[in-house]
């Protein structure tokens, strides 16, 4: 790596991370480690073949986030994991906002690995889902089922209810 | 699907995510990334096909028959002090005086660059001086030396230097076909790498002979020990040195990935095992049960309310945090040497007979083949981990016998497991606690194997 393309890369680094870091760490289950790991990993590889990533840096790193991130094992380095959530929202209305989004993520964190990465991509990072097929490697199709079931999942499993009917206090 | 529920996850995620904030990774990104040159700069040369023209050209590039000691002294600046030995001391090892021996590795070497893994970084590309073998002696995988030459390094697109200028090269010979010596693995010094050299010498993967470069290695571990108890360490044992070099003859069934190397400050790998088990981050080589796509495997055990076998988690999900919460503990304190676990797919979930809730799935550790761990929890009580080989061509991969007379975890994806407990005919799909005791426990039909 040059110093030009060194300088690129450092400013890559510096302006994109906690983006990213922010995507790994829904895509690896809320576990805050695990998601710096990947996002280390990314970018170690980014760097090494820093000139000569086709394309925009953003895109090849979001592939390559979401890539290591569904793929069939998960891997991690051993080091302390951070509570995935709130443990405990007992004593907590359940009507209100936070609790409600609470409970989206927890039931977005309990989806497979894939689905997951589809709604990520799509409602975090507000990718098309064009975009998003290309990240994962599948047909636009495909981000559009899985969009559609990954929806229906976190409607089931976190009891959603329209927020916007709670937030002056009436359901 | 109502936009409401899309705008309450979008704010959702948002707002999960607002305190994250990632730490300067520069510094960690260009550590990492010196290792995995590492990997490659330490790399297996490829077995060479030559044209007859090019052995021709090699062949007179190296004239000499018979070895004749180096022609540059230590007048090269910029190199250390143990580099500059390296290119002026005399050769050591018991082939030192097989001057056939030392021609035919220089002649090697010479022929070698051409396919080293290393050549599109340019650094055969302006070679200085003549090579010089640093070590020669017998191992138990056949002869192996160690050959070292200047060269005049520059920046290259593909490299990654600490400065420009002359810099050591080296090479490790092991044995090649009919004896004769073949170039087993090259290197060049990179930032940030430790200054310890070791490369396996032979292709069944036996031996690793050892360089020191100035920062001696003074243990080898050959893997990963896993006890009865379920725990996992390293056993370090010493290094021997003489003349430079170390000769490491591996334990069977070493996992050549898994050799490391701890010197003063650090430990490594020996860079030409296998490199990354997961090469360019992929892990789509190692194998795991029930590969289900997008769908996390559930596997409840047992479907018996009454017997309290019925499950006491909410689904599979639910299981799959409980048993990496369960085993958090184990980590630190049991498997301190664990550098990578690869978790499960599927979970079985449940309760065993003494009331203890029973969690199991699928760990990969380092890279060893993966194990079936079950965790149990009772009320006041430490949580028990148990652990098994995985049996990943049989009909019942995941058969577990658990402690203190619980039962055996059998698995196995679209099965229907059938058992008589008490007279009683009883069935579970996908997954069962077969009771202790019970003998006519069957997987469709077929017995299930004792284990």
């Amino acid at each position: 790596v040059r110093d030009a393309s060194e300088a690129g890369f450092t400013e890559f680094v510096q302006a994109r991370s906690t983006a990213l870091l922010r995507t790994a760490v829904l895509l690896a289950g809320g576990d805050r480690g695990h998601a710096e790991d990947l996002v280390q990993g990314v970018l170690e590889r980014m760097y090494v073949r820093w000139d000569r990533i086709d394309g925009p840096p953003e895109v090849y790193a979001r592939r390559a986030l979401t890539h290591a991130a569904v793929n069939r094992w998960r891997t991690r380095r051993r080091r302390p994991e951070l509570p995935l959530l709130t443990e405990d929202a007992a004593g907590r209305d359940p009507a209100t906002v936070v609790d409600l989004r609470d409970a989206l993520v927890r039931a977005l964190l309990t989806l497979p690995p894939r689905q997951r990465a589809v709604l990520v991509l799509r409602y975090l990072d507000d990718l098309p889902e064009e975009e998003v097929a290309r990240a994962l490697g599948c047909s636009v199709g495909t981000v559009k089922s899985q969009t559609s079931r990954g929806l229906a999942r976190l409607r089931d499993r976190s009891g959603h209810l329209d927020l916007s009917n709670t937030t002056g206090g009436t359901r | 699907m109502s936009p409401a529920l899309e705008d309450d996850l979008r704010a959702a995620l948002r707002a999960y995510t607002a305190e994250v904030d990632a730490p300067d990774l520069t510094g960690a990104v260009r550590r990492g990334a010196a290792r995995r040159r590492l990997h490659r700069r330490l790399t297996l040369v490829a077995a060479p096909i030559l044209t007859v023209a090019v052995v021709a050209a090699a062949v007179a590039l190296v004239p000499r028959l018979t070895y004749s000691p180096p022609d540059y002294g230590a007048g090269v600046a910029g190199l250390s002090a143990a580099d500059r030995d390296l290119l002026t001391r005399p050769t050591g090892g018991d082939l030192a005086g097989d001057t056939a021996y030392l021609a035919a590795v220089e002649k090697a070497w010479a022929r070698s660059h051409g396919s080293s893994g290393n050549a599109d970084r340019g650094i055969f590309d302006h070679m200085l001086g003549s090579p010089h073998v640093v070590w020669a002696g017998p191992t138990a995988a056949g002869r192996a030396a160690v050959v070292v030459q200047l060269a005049d390094l520059r920046h290259h697109d593909n490299v990654q230097l600490e400065k420009e200028g002359p810099a050591l090269l080296w090479g490790f010979a092991g044995p090649g076909r009919d004896g004769a010596p073949k170039i087993v693995a090259d290197g060049y010094p990179v930032p940030g790498a430790p200054d310890t050299e070791a490369a396996w010498i032979d292709p069944g993967r036996t031996v690793v002979v050892a360089l020191d470069r100035g920062n001696t290695a003074e243990e080898v571990s050959w893997g990963l020990t896993f006890t009865r108890d379920q725990k996992v360490a390293r056993r370090w044992l010493p290094v021997r040195w003489d003349d430079g070099a170390a000769v490491l003859p591996a334990p069977a069934g070493t996992r050549p990935e898994q050799a490391r190397l701890r010197f003063r400050g650090g430990d490594a790998d020996v860079g030409n095992a296998s490199d990354n088990p997961y090469p360019d981050g992929s892990q789509a080589d190692l194998r795991q049960q029930w590969q289900a796509g997008d769908n996390w495997g559930l596997f409840p055990v047992g479907t018996d309310p009454a017997k309290a076998w019925a499950g006491t988690l909410p689904d599979g999900y639910g299981a799959q945090h409980v048993f990496e919460g369960d085993l958090a503990g184990w980590y630190p304190t049991n498997w301190p040497d664990v550098q990578l676990t690869g978790t499960s797919l599927w979970y079985a979930a449940g309760t065993t007979p003494d009331g203890r809730r029973l969690v199991a799935g699928e760990l990969m550790l380092d890279t060893y083949p993966p194990r079936v761990y079950a965790a149990l929890r009772g009320p006041g009580r430490a949580v028990r981990i148990v652990s098994g080989p995985t049996y990943q061509d049989q009909a019942v991969p995941i058969r577990l016998e658990l402690p203190d007379g619980q039962g055996r975890l059998v698995a196995a994806k679209g099965k229907t497991f059938a058992w008589t407990e008490d007279g009683v005919a009883r069935t579970a799909r996908d997954a069962a606690l077969i009771p202790a005791g019970v003998t006519d426990a069957t997987a469709d039909g077929t017995p299930i194997p004792p284990d």
